[in-house]
């Protein structure tokens, strides 16, 4: 049989002419390949002026011109009952409407040109990113400049975004992963953490047009800044119109915030949010991670991509998904924050098999913190992480994105330099002893959003103690 | 002073720099004897390129039955051959059939429908569970992903579409050989390992997309109203019912059928030198025989002849779809309806966000999409919408249709079509400023894969300056009509008592 069917393949071959194949498969472990020394790109540096630092690459492959400018604010700033202040304020700086453009004629105009600016907020930082072809620079920038410096807050459009976030605080538990990982949060830093706070009905009706304007001429207007600019400029033409842009912008250093400590907020244990109609349930489980400049900053994700961030290299994807088929989507990460971050394991599975899951990973997690991880999977992780270094600096935008965030993160200026000789410090003592130091399967909180008929009972068979169950709150 | 800026613009006019941006201008290509095409754009800026393959198959080419095959063959490819990924192929081989023998009797038995014997499913079920343990004793897990990560692999990944499959990596530009190497051996010998599991993992790759997300559950029956015989009406995940009765037979059917060499294309972006690319594709894919032109779906949509409207039930608030035939992505009247599209959904002045988002706040999203879900055949003109409380999708549905006869009407001005070309223009530069050399390899090959012309994404845009007002009318006439159009909506179930 066998031999009938090779006499097959070999005439098919020579009835359509090809050449005879080199018949033997080929063995990507043979061939060597030298490992990467790359040295990290930095961008140029400039000082504006006292306070706004410009970061710039040319890169004349393209006639664009993309400028980003880092704000040191974010929700962090949100007065307690006024959750979503800064968010709006950052939004309503564009879509209010400046001194130069009412909002109608700035949407016009930057459309007309295909331009955009568009507004991102986050906790400790916010971000105004301009993109646009070069031909369209200066008038593009005009308007960039007057968002920052003249906005008028139309209060029609204060309206719109205080309904539009509204509608999305609506939809807010619409999609189970999300859901999911929204109130894991919750129950790791609790309500009222800085970090973890969110918007509700109630804290965006609260916010007036005033408190708009008062938080933009206080936590916005004349703060430091930080500017990064990638494409096919001038340097003197750009350095001329920063500086005659923000020529009575003070670059005040903002005031230091006193926050909280990161402590666990729930009791460890199970606990379940019902959605009746869903046939496949999300897990969320873990406690609190590290802080960002943690001694082992760099070091952890050795330990992070053997355990549950390596894609099919990481013990939980290869297990969960690609052996037990349990999973299409799972991961795990001692993640790093401002003050705590969070050690999350996440995975999505039929409702039949919760209990199988939650098994799994839990099994994966108490091994990676009693034995050393094998000499292969060390290897693995350590070149995969000198090899792929080079792709972080890929584009002029994407070395600005890596150098900038390591920086207004506080990260010391030798990071990137000292990365790949961390990385391969580490042995497996080391792993080890980071994963004993932050993985503490006593201390995990497991949050479960699902078909409660379906799966409580697998919950209960874990013997984790009682199945918790939370409503969905009204928000 | 004045005289520069003249010759300024006239420098800028003579020679305008999208010309010198074309792909034409910087892509060079050949053809090997067995019919695979490769594109390769040189960038030096940076150690690095990106290697990608995209094969002309998607969820569009599949038989009745066999929903999902496409994109379960794109998980496949990932499962390494007989040399990576096994410790001792020939014991391995042993038990892939034993296990094959199994996954066959409970593909019958599921066939079986409302006759199936459960407990037979269950036992079976278990027999298969025990020999993947037996099994993993020969397997390097995932082979492929390793030696790829431990080479400075990176946006690994695969996907499939309704039209296309494409498989890509990122790799440092010293291991272009390495990319080579794998990439010819997993579409050479797929050895189909760890099919049944796999099966498990896109059974809830589909819960998670279109079972359990409101987008997804609502697009998946819009499409099933909207189309009535053409492919395009199925998703390209597949049934839940066609992945469980999925046979290794059947893959690896498909397999001979679509994965030839006459049938994929690639491209090489980055750090890379033409010659040796030349030379190692001549190496590693030179000698896989073509195959005969696949066969094609033979389905023309029957006309419609009256409006088509559904409503589902899921625990979330509301969303709204709306669609309409049009004629496919190579006749004229595509191009006019690309244009509406920008007219319509393109930035915050265009005229459903700004009217319908804006100013009346009626929606949270508005957004409008050509040569939904696909590009190959003729396909629909999609608006998508979630209105904002207390507003209904039935009168956001209604102020809609207002703008859609608006377009009838009136003319749009000159200035609304420049805004628009403008912006279809400027996007032909636009970039995500990660991962380059991977989205303009998925550029180029759709370009030459789908529309046969290098240059076809830029041509487009030079086509729509051609666009009157007058072709604008006539065609929203033409398409935007109630007998034309199919309606999706999803609204929140209400609770039991």
């Amino acid at each position: 049989m066998r031999r009938k069917l090779k006499l097959l393949i070999l005439f098919l071959i020579f009835s359509i002419l090809i050449a005879i194949p080199s018949s033997a498969q080929k063995d990507p472990k043979k061939l060597k390949f030298k490992d990467l020394e790359f040295k990290p790109i930095k961008p140029d540096f400039t000082k504006i002026k006292k306070g706004i630092d410009l970061y710039y690459k040319v890169d004349r492959e393209n006639p664009v011109i993309n400028m980003f400018l880092f704000f040191k604010v974010g929700s962090l700033l949100d007065p307690e009952g006024k959750e979503g202040l800064s968010s709006i304020t950052f939004r309503l700086m564009k879509s209010g409407g400046t001194k130069n453009f009412p909002p109608g004629k700035l949407e016009e105009r930057l459309d007309f040109l295909g331009s955009s600016i568009s507004v991102s907020s986050g906790t400790e930082f916010s971000m105004i990113r301009m993109w646009c072809l070069k031909k369209n620079f200066i008038e593009t920038w005009k308007i960039l400049m007057d968002i920052i410096v003249n906005p008028v807050f139309d209060e029609e459009r204060f309206d719109m975004e205080k309904k539009r976030e509204l509608e999305s605080i609506r939809r807010r538990w619409d999609n189970p992963m999300r859901t999911g990982m929204i109130l894991f949060t919750e129950l790791i830093y609790g309500k009222d953490f800085p970090d973890a706070r969110r918007t509700t009905t109630e804290s965006i009706n609260r916010i007036t047009l005033e408190d708009v304007k008062k938080f933009y001429y206080e936590n916005i207007r004349d703060l430091e800044l930080t500017i990064a600019i990638a494409g096919d400029f001038e340097l003197e033409n750009i350095l001329r119109i920063l500086k005659a842009g923000f020529k009575n912008w003070k670059g005040k250093t903002p005031e230091k915030l006193e926050l909280p400590k990161a402590k666990l907020a729930a009791k460890p244990g199970i606990y379940l949010i019902n959605k009746e109609d869903m046939t496949q349930a999300v897990i969320c489980m873990g406690h609190l991670g590290i802080n960002r400049l943690d001694p082992d900053n760099v070091e952890i994700n050795v330990l992070n991509y053997i355990y549950g961030t390596g894609g099919f290299n990481s013990r939980l994807m290869r297990e969960v998904r690609s052996h037990k088929g349990l999973a299409y989507t799972t991961f795990g990460i001692v993640g790093s924050g401002r003050n705590r971050g969070l050690f999350f394991n996440f995975c999505m599975t039929k409702n039949q098999t919760v209990g199988e899951a939650i098994s799994t990973m839990l099994e994966i997690m108490n091994d990676i913190i009693k034995n050393p991880v094998t000499s292969e999977e060390l290897k693995v992780a350590k070149k995969y992480e000198q090899n792929s270094f080079v792709h972080r600096f890929d584009s002029a935008i994407s070395l600005l994105n890596e150098f900038l965030s390591l920086k207004l993160q506080g990260f010391p200026d030798n990071y990137l330099e000292t990365y790949i000789p961390r990385i391969l410090k580490v042995d497996k003592k080391k792993v080890l002893e980071m994963a004993k130091r932050t993985i503490h399967p006593e201390e995990l909180v497991i949050l479960v959003v699902g078909k409660k008929s379906e799966i409580e009972e697998q919950l209960k068979a874990l013997n984790m103690g009682e199945v918790i169950e939370l409503p969905l709150p009204k928000e | 002073m004045k005289k520069i800026v003249y010759l300024l613009i006239l420098i800028l006019i003579i020679s305008p720099f999208i010309l010198g941006q074309e792909f034409s201008k910087r892509v060079k290509s050949f053809t090997l004897s067995n019919g695979m095409r490769f594109f390769v754009l040189e960038r030096h800026q940076v150690p690095t390129f990106a290697g990608m393959i995209m094969v002309k198959v998607g969820s569009v080419d599949e038989k009745k039955g066999e929903t999902g095959i496409a994109h379960f063959f794109e998980h496949m490819a990932f499962k390494g051959t007989p040399v990576i990924g096994s410790k001792d192929w020939e014991k391995e081989k042993i038990i892939l059939k034993e296990m094959d023998k199994i996954g066959n009797e409970l593909a019958a038995e599921y066939a079986k429908g409302e006759e199936a014997d459960s407990k037979k499913i269950e036992i079976l079920r278990k027999k298969l569970a025990e020999l993947q343990n037996k099994h993993r004793k020969y397997v390097v897990k995932d082979e492929i992903d390793k030696i790829y990560s431990e080479n400075g692999g990176e946006f690994l990944n695969a996907s499939t579409g309704n039209d296309t499959t494409q498989y890509f990596v990122m790799l440092p530009s010293n291991r272009l050989e390495l990319w080579f190497l794998i990439e010819s051996e997993r579409f050479k010998y797929p050895a189909l390992r760890e099919f049944y599991s796999e099966r498990d993992v896109v059974c809830e790759e589909r819960r998670m997309y279109e079972d359990n997300n409101p987008d997804g559950f609502l697009q998946e029956e819009f499409y099933h109203v909207a189309f009535i015989l053409h492919p395009y009406r199925h998703p390209v995940v597949g049934y839940l019912e066609d992945l469980l009765t999925l046979t290794k037979k059947k893959a690896l059917n498909f397999y001979k059928t679509y994965y030839i060499p006459n049938n994929m294309v690639a491209a090489i972006v980055g750090d890379v030198n033409f010659e040796e690319v030349k030379k190692l594709a001549e190496e590693y894919f030179g000698d896989i025989p073509a195959g005969p032109e696949p066969p094609r779906p033979h389905f023309i949509e029957p006309h419609q002849k009256g409006e088509r409207r559904v409503i589902v039930k899921f625990d979330a608030e509301p969303r709204l779809l709306i669609g309409y035939h049009i004629p496919s992505w190579f006749k004229r009247d595509n191009i006019v309806l690309e244009l509406i599209s920008y007219i319509l959904s393109r930035g915050d002045s265009s005229r459903l966000r700004r009217d319908l988002v804006i100013d009346r706040k009626m929606a949270l999203t508005v957004y409008t999409s050509i040569n939904d879900p696909g590009v190959r055949y003729p396909s629909l003109f999609t608006i998508y919408c979630q209105p904002r409380h207390p507003h209904t999708p039935e009168e956001l549905e209604k102020a809609v249709y207002e703008h859609l006869e608006k377009l009838k009407k009136e003319p749009v001005s000159k200035e609304e079509i420049e805004k628009a070309i403008n912006q279809a223009e400027a996007s032909l530069y636009r970039s995500f400023g990660f991962a380059e050399n991977v989205f303009l390899a998925m550029r180029i090959l759709r370009n030459v894969l789908l529309f046969n012309d290098l240059d076809a994404d830029f041509k487009r845009v030079s086509e729509m300056k051609k666009i009157t007002p007058q072709d604008i009318m006539n065609v929203a006439r033409k398409y935007f009509t109630e007998s034309n159009r199919t309606v999706g909506v999803l609204l929140r179930k209400e609770k039991a008592k």
